[in-house]
């Protein structure tokens, strides 16, 4: 009987791999040489695949709700958000009579305005032996291509006015809030960033309270490029060093937030960013069909350049060198809002 | 939540989150986990109303508990043992006061899914999930069967080939030692057969 039971547990073992190499050459050989082992075996084998091919069911979809109402108010509230959090969060939107003035104006405004404002940067091709057109313009969601490493958590220094600091905070809104927050939160893990990360939860949106490097920023954003397109609107708030003043990037992309935070004073920072709400709001504009009914019909031919910078006025390989000697404080928060 | 949504947050991190008080964090725990937590418990009480009452509880007591939660096993583990502990004392409970599947007699009488269950039994190869996924009467059968198990039987098997857990895990889960969950399982299986071929004459 105790011999059964010890083959019983043996063939149990086998069945669910959980013997070691040595018990399963063992039981192999006498499972070989005695047709009752065999014929157990493939008794419990079946017995097995059938409870396991149950198929598996999915949970009712009030389990959440009913587990919230259940627990009331003990569910804790969430942290109260930092002060810096709670200033005014979203500019509205432009009117649509503006955007039909802009539309009308944009023609002219193209030729002097934006041409005016590219004369500030330096493009990252010449633009005027390979003009870009519209069709051809990469969308500015395209995820950054560099590989993605983690990387050390630094704890820097508290926020401080020092030119080397880039204080902002992105909106974001979207219909995958939670998808978002979590890829957001995997991604945050994933890199290490998560010792120099608060995050916040409330009904509607998730705060990721970021305080980084440079480096680490760019590797952030790179990642949160990727899942740029679920986002119904992007704006990025830049705060002047008196906190309840910000200038504001709409339709803002990672690669934008990256060079405006690369500047090294604040105000280039702000001419900067205040350049490229101008800039996206052209070219969101130009995706009106009435414009571009518009310029068709006046047959303009031009090209419009893609809205980024590659470096004011400072050398590529200067500029680099400082940036590896001064590693920049990035204070970032991400705010994702649920758009219902 | 309509939908099914993938969590794919690492535990450590959601539980440090719950503690801190964040509705989004318990959401995404309740999300990751109430598929697998609910489907054990319906494999073990057979009743879905019963099963979802049972899901509750358990999201309610690890909420209400996650400070205590120590990290001596990991928190998959916790979850599961105490879903596991609430259905058990649920099925004892049923047991003693004599409680009974409405339905128990349908799922006997019929004889189609008995036929199907004798062929599979005989037929290795029949045997697939196609099959018996294919098959509702069949698998009111297969589970009517297992709840014949005494609660700790069903557990180990439940817990071993529906969840596919590894013995260590079912012992850290039942509070067993590495050789009850053998023996347990050992004796559930011979028992289990024993049932599903009477059930198929």
């Amino acid at each position: 009987m105790s011999k059964d039971l010890n083959i019983d547990e043996l063939l149990n073992g086998y069945i669910d791999g959980e013997l070691s190499t040595r018990q399963t050459v063992e039981l192999k050989r006498l499972i070989n040489h005695d047709p009752e082992i065999t014929k157990k075996l493939q008794r419990l084998q079946r017995t097995k695949k059938i409870i396991s091919a149950l198929p598996k069911v999915t949970a009712p979809a009030h389990i959440f709700k009913d587990v919230k109402l259940r627990l009331g108010e003990k569910i804790p509230v969430s942290e109260p958000l930092p002060a810096f959090s709670q200033r005014p969060e979203e500019k509205k939107a432009l009117p649509v009579f503006y955007k039909r003035v802009l539309a009308a104006a944009a023609v002219i405004a193209l030729l002097a305005g934006v041409i005016g404002i590219v004369s500030t940067m330096i493009a990252p091709q010449d633009t005027a032996q390979m003009p870009v057109v519209l069709d051809d313009v990469p969308p500015p969601e395209q995820p950054m291509s560099e590989s993605i490493q983690p990387v050390d958590p630094v704890v820097l220094a508290r926020r401080t006015d020092a030119p080397d600091t880039f204080n902002g905070k992105i909106i974001l809104t979207t219909d995958s809030l939670l998808p978002l927050d979590a890829f957001l939160n995997r991604t945050i893990v994933e890199l290490g960033l998560l010792p120099i990360t608060e995050i916040y939860s409330e009904k509607n949106r998730s705060v990721f309270d970021i305080h980084c490097r440079y480096d680490q920023a760019k590797t952030l954003l790179a990642q949160l490029g990727t899942v740029w397109h679920k986002c119904e609107s992007k704006t990025l708030y830049l705060y002047k060093e008196q906190f309840p003043d910000y200038v504001t990037v709409e339709n803002v992309s990672p690669q934008q937030i990256l060079q405006i935070a690369d500047l090294n004073t604040l105000d280039e920072q702000i001419k900067v960013a205040g350049q490229f709400n101008t800039l996206n709001n052209v070219e969101s504009s130009l995706t009106d069909r009435s414009l571009m009914a518009a310029l068709n019909q006046q047959r303009f031919s031009f090209s419009i350049p893609r809205s980024f910078l590659t470096s004011v006025q400072v050398p590529p390989d200067e500029q680099q060198s400082e940036k590896q000697n001064q590693p920049k404080n990035i204070y970032l928060t991400i705010v994702i809002r649920d758009r219902k | 939540m309509g939908q099914a949504v993938r969590i794919n947050l690492d535990d450590n991190l959601l539980v440090g989150r719950c503690r801190k008080g964040d509705s989004r964090a318990m959401e995404s725990l309740i999300i990751k986990y109430q598929d697998r937590i609910y489907n054990i418990i319906l494999k073990m009480c057979r009743n879905p109303d019963d099963a979802a009452e049972l899901t509750q509880d358990t999201f309610v007591k690890i909420i209400q508990n996650i400070d205590k939660f120590q990290s001596r096993s990991s928190f998959y583990t916790w979850i599961f043992r105490i879903a596991v502990n609430l259905t058990i004392n649920y099925c004892k409970r049923n047991a003693k006061m004599g409680f009974k599947s409405l339905d128990t007699e349908d799922v006997q009488e019929n004889p189609n899914a008995r036929k199907a269950l004798k062929v599979l039994l005989k037929d290795e190869h029949s045997s697939n999930p196609a099959v018996i996924a294919s098959n509702k009467e069949l698998i009111d059968l297969i589970v009517w069967s297992l709840g014949r198990l005494d609660e700790n039987q069903r557990a180990v098997v439940v817990l071993r080939d529906i969840e596919g857990m590894n013995y260590a895990q079912m012992a850290d889960i039942l509070g067993l030692s590495l050789g009850t969950v053998k023996s347990r399982l050992s004796r559930a299986r011979n028992h289990l057969r024993e049932i599903l071929e009477e059930t198929s004459k």
